[in-house]
């Protein structure tokens, strides 16, 4: 109701209606180029937003080849001591108790079991030959298993190249490990395999009968001795 | 020509600028007096419609009333940054209250030449919000509903707006006749003559 009498006043107000039409007609026209500068502008604005879109997408690009072909041997530095820490009592309470302290700074930072099981081969290799049949077969096998397993030449560590100077291998080639070369970074080489446990079975049972060969021995000789005396 | 749009497609956009452009412009100077500066609030309500058309509803409001709204906020926001101080007739809304419908009729309805002028003259006394919405209802020749989609009211608002402005601009209409009056007696007195 309201509406449709405002609505009448459109009608009805013919003074202003006619001063609003001379005033509009009398307002400055539209410039001829302005639709002009106006399709510039706004091409001007869409340009720079497709070309930053280019390059964030280029970027985004360039960062995931990056990433993809950065080498892993970035992680194995922050990862390495952790498994360190976590093996160490393990492996220095099984394999290395006859083992000096001459390097243990440096045997700390060493963070491979393979590299633990090669200097243990080492080691052996370096004592003093001893007269006892089976010595030479255990390194052997101790060389091949980590051979086989670990696939490791030598490490980059100054301790380890160090400590292989003195071998036959120091001059063995620096190799960059990676973190599939190290097994001890993996939680299945945490624990020993069954064909390791074996292995050690098979050495204390040996040491074992050697012990009573021994000791039957020195009885003998204890019992001659004595029955020489007599 | 929506679609193309969507698409930011410059055949689409030009075609707009062609059917548009003059309105929009018509409605940004009306409120925006510097021709310079009308002409920058104009790119920028275009490129504003060219960056918003995908929220354009086809069932809230035409396009040309979707632009107009556009318009019209730009035009005051364009004001409003301006901070540009005007003073009008806001002081005297009882003298406008108390105004009866006849007398407003009498001076904006019949047609007259001389009030016509004097009416165009009162129209520059208007602020720029109450001169788009009588130029809006009387020229573009809106209704009351999509004036208010235009200035964000609502209808009631907008019609009380302007039976409020209707009477102010007859006042402003008197005022103008009574200060005529004065000076052409002032003239009169210092040349000597007696008023007629």
């Amino acid at each position: 109701m309201k509406e449709d009498m405002i609505n009448n006043l459109r009608q009805q107000d013919n003074n202003l209606r006619e001063a609003i039409r001379q005033e509009e007609v009398a307002r400055p026209r539209k410039a001829a180029d302005l639709n002009a500068r106006l399709m510039t502008r706004v091409a001007e604005e869409q340009k720079p937003r497709r070309m930053t879109w280019y390059w964030v997408a280029a970027a985004c690009a360039a960062v995931v080849i990056a990433v993809s072909l950065m080498p892993p041997r970035i992680t194995d530095n922050a990862s390495a001591p952790v498994m360190a820490q976590k093996t160490e009592p393990k492996a220095d309470d099984v394999k290395e108790s006859h083992r000096t302290k001459e390097a243990e700074p440096q045997v700390a930072d060493i963070t491979t079991k393979a590299v633990d099981v090669r200097r243990t081969a080492i080691d052996e290799a370096q004592k003093p030959a001893v007269p006892r049949m089976d010595e030479p077969h255990e390194l052997v096998a101790q060389t091949t298993v980590t051979a086989e397993n670990n696939k490791i030449e030598t490490v980059q560590d100054t301790p380890q190249e160090v400590a292989m100077a003195d071998t036959q291998d120091a001059d063995a080639r620096a190799v960059v490990l990676t973190e599939s070369d190290l097994p001890i970074t993996r939680p299945e080489n945490y624990r020993y395999t069954p064909e390791e446990i074996a292995l050690m079975k098979k050495q204390a049972n040996e040491a074992y009968i050697k012990w009573v060969e021994l000791e039957l021995e020195i009885a003998k000789f204890n019992l001659e001795h004595t029955a020489q005396n007599k | 020509m929506i679609p193309g749009l969507r698409k930011r497609s410059p055949k689409a956009q030009q075609m707009m600028l062609d059917c548009y452009g003059d309105y929009v412009f018509a409605q940004v100077v009306r409120l925006v007096p510097r021709n310079e500066d009308a002409e920058e609030v104009y790119q920028d309500v275009f490129i504003k419609v060219f960056k918003n058309i995908d929220q354009y509803d086809e069932k809230r409001a035409t396009l040309a009333t979707w632009i107009s709204r556009i318009a019209y906020n730009e035009s005051i926001n364009f004001l409003r940054r301006q901070q540009q101080t005007f003073i009008y007739l806001e002081d005297h809304e009882e003298e406008t209250a108390s105004m009866t419908e006849e007398e407003v009729e009498a001076t904006l309805g019949h047609p007259d030449q001389e009030t016509v002028q004097t009416i165009r003259h009162a129209l520059r006394h208007l602020p720029p919000d109450e001169r788009a919405i009588v130029t809006m209802f009387y020229y573009d020749e809106m209704s009351i509903k999509e004036i208010a989609y235009v200035t964000n009211n609502i209808p009631t608002t907008v019609a009380s707006r302007l039976c409020r402005t209707r009477k102010k601009l007859c006042k402003i209409i008197k005022n103008i006749i009574n200060n005529n009056e004065r000076g052409h007696d002032k003239q009169l007195a210092s040349a000597g003559q007696q008023p007629a």
